[in-house]
């Protein structure tokens, strides 16, 4: 069996990768690995795609990166501009997008916030005027600021992934992880907000999106990973994706 | 495949007529006695005596007041059980354990525990209340783990990769998206009191229930008929008015 190794001292350029996997493996019930050896290595201030159909492990290789889940073998290093990043400095948007639907767009958005602040304060839902603020600017940037009072469940879909940008916003990541994002939107809608994230990500801010959409990841990230039943079957330039090469990758 | 359906269908109907003829319904003397004593023992509930309204009006204040009081204790101690309850919040070992004294609470039925408390605390609606409090605990909690379980595993996961505390996430997140269920399940419990502490005065434990069973045992049935019609009356307008309420603070959240 792979033995679990966490020391960083081995690891080769400290300062050039956000993302470095090492045989990972991962079972949810020590049965069936949905993931299988997977190494991967992701350049800081790279966009990543992940592509492959579903059950391929790309959601599950996401929580191993959120550290959501701790993988079974192999070793995890996420590293920031300084040591090793903290949890909260990974930006995380799953499928569904996981907002609170009965609370307001803003409420959503300061979610993100809470590990910068205190306890005693917020419980009562009092926030610091200075997360607010930028909470607001966050809206403001994805093109919601007027809709910032209304309940989530009101929203549209397109507006719903606009909050979840705005929360994963709010803190301050250095890594962002969305998984098959805008793939319930409409084609336009969905290119609207890939090209808005683009844009208001920071230049070191590493970008892995997980998609079935070879378009998407053609036009929107640099690298793209292959993945199928739950093993890294390859990885290519995006700019030379096309149907043909991922043909037997979704048969 | 059909001759299979008949012998099931005839293996179940024979459980069923076992079953009917050892409780005494083919004992048609019985039967027959027994109907005949029902028609007349209606006669006698009718009509009602209202003399006894002003008196039992009282009463019946004192079984809503158990019921409310009952509630609002149940919930203070279920809310936090509820939450220790639940296995995505406090863990499989914590919520196991919980989980067991809950059952074993809820094993006992509200009657027994207001017994239980009369013996303690003497009669009255003190043991009243705490039987139906405890009863409720048993109850509401169970009812508020598996609300908090029905969270939306992903809204958490999303949550906790943000570095959240514990704390807040359940207040941020576990008590918003289980509003409904919380407020829907309280006045369930409220209407549901009211209904059981009617019945506690039959153990001494206070309310409407105590004249209920002093008029039983000196057969003044128009009396209890009284009762029963004031009872009646009342739980129609607390479900009423609960029905009312919840309408009033429940969201509508179509996805």
């Amino acid at each position: 069996m792979l033995r679990v190794t966490n020391s960083q001292k081995n690891w080769d350029n400290m300062e050039e990768y956000a993302v470095e996997l090492r045989n990972v493996w991962y079972s949810p019930d020590r049965g069936n690995h949905t993931l299988k050896n997977i190494d991967l290595k992701i350049k800081r201030g790279a966009r990543t795609a992940l592509i492959g159909p579903s059950g391929s492990g790309k959601t599950t290789l996401f929580k191993i990166i959120t550290r959501l889940l701790k993988p079974c073998s192999g070793s995890v290093c996420i590293k920031g501009s300084i040591g090793e990043l903290e949890k909260h400095k990974v930006g995380y948007i799953p499928q569904q997008l996981g907002l609170v639907r009965s609370r307001t767009a803003l409420e959503n958005v300061l979610i993100g916030a809470h590990s910068r602040i205190g306890f005693t304060g917020t419980l009562l839902g009092v926030f610091p005027k200075k997360e607010v603020e930028l909470a607001l600017k966050y809206l403001n940037m994805v093109g919601i600021a007027p809709k910032a009072d209304m309940k989530v469940y009101t929203l549209s879909g397109g507006e719903r992934q606009r909050v979840a940008i705005a929360r994963a916003l709010m803190q301050e990541p250095e890594i962002i992880l969305a998984d098959e994002f805008v793939s319930n939107l409409d084609i336009v809608t969905a290119r609207e907000i890939m090209d808005m994230m683009i844009k208001i990500k920071g230049k070191d801010t590493t970008l892995i999106i997980a998609t079935h959409d070879i378009n998407l990841a053609r036009d929107y990230s640099e690298t793209t990973v292959i993945m199928k039943n739950g093993a890294r079957i390859g990885e290519i330039s995006s700019g030379d994706l096309d149907q043909d090469k991922v043909k037997d990758v979704f048969t | 495949m059909s001759s299979h359906n008949i012998v099931r269908t005839i293996i179940f109907s024979g459980i069923v007529l076992y079953l009917a003829y050892s409780i005494g319904f083919f004992d048609i003397e019985k039967i027959y006695s027994g109907s005949k004593n029902l028609i007349v023992f209606s006669g006698d509930l009718f009509p009602p005596d209202f003399r006894v309204a002003g008196t039992l009006f009282y009463s019946l204040f004192e079984t809503i007041q158990m019921a409310l009081m009952g509630t609002v204790l149940g919930f203070i101690a279920a809310f936090p059980l509820g939450l220790l309850g639940a296995r995505n919040i406090s863990g499989r070992s914590i919520s196991a354990f919980v989980r067991l004294v809950l059952g074993a609470i809820r094993t006992i039925p509200a009657l027994l525990w207001a017994i239980i408390f009369a013996v303690a605390f003497g009669l009255g609606p003190l043991p009243g209340t705490l039987g139906l409090a405890i009863y409720s605990v048993g109850y509401l909690s169970k009812l508020y783990y598996e609300a908090f379980e029905a969270v939306d595993q992903e809204v958490i996961g999303a949550v906790r990769a943000t570095g959240i505390s514990r704390l807040k996430e359940i207040r941020f997140v576990i008590i918003p998206e289980s509003m409904n269920h919380i407020l829907s399940q309280l006045f369930f419990m409220f209407e549901y009191n009211v209904r059981s502490s009617a019945i506690l005065g039959f153990v001494g434990a206070g309310g409407i229930g105590f004249y209920m069973m002093n008029y039983i045992q000196l057969f003044q049935y128009q009396r209890l008929t009284t009762a029963i019609l004031l009872t009646l009356a009342v739980v129609l307008i607390i479900d009423f008015i609960s029905a009312r309420i919840r309408d009033k603070f429940l969201t509508q959240m179509p996805y």
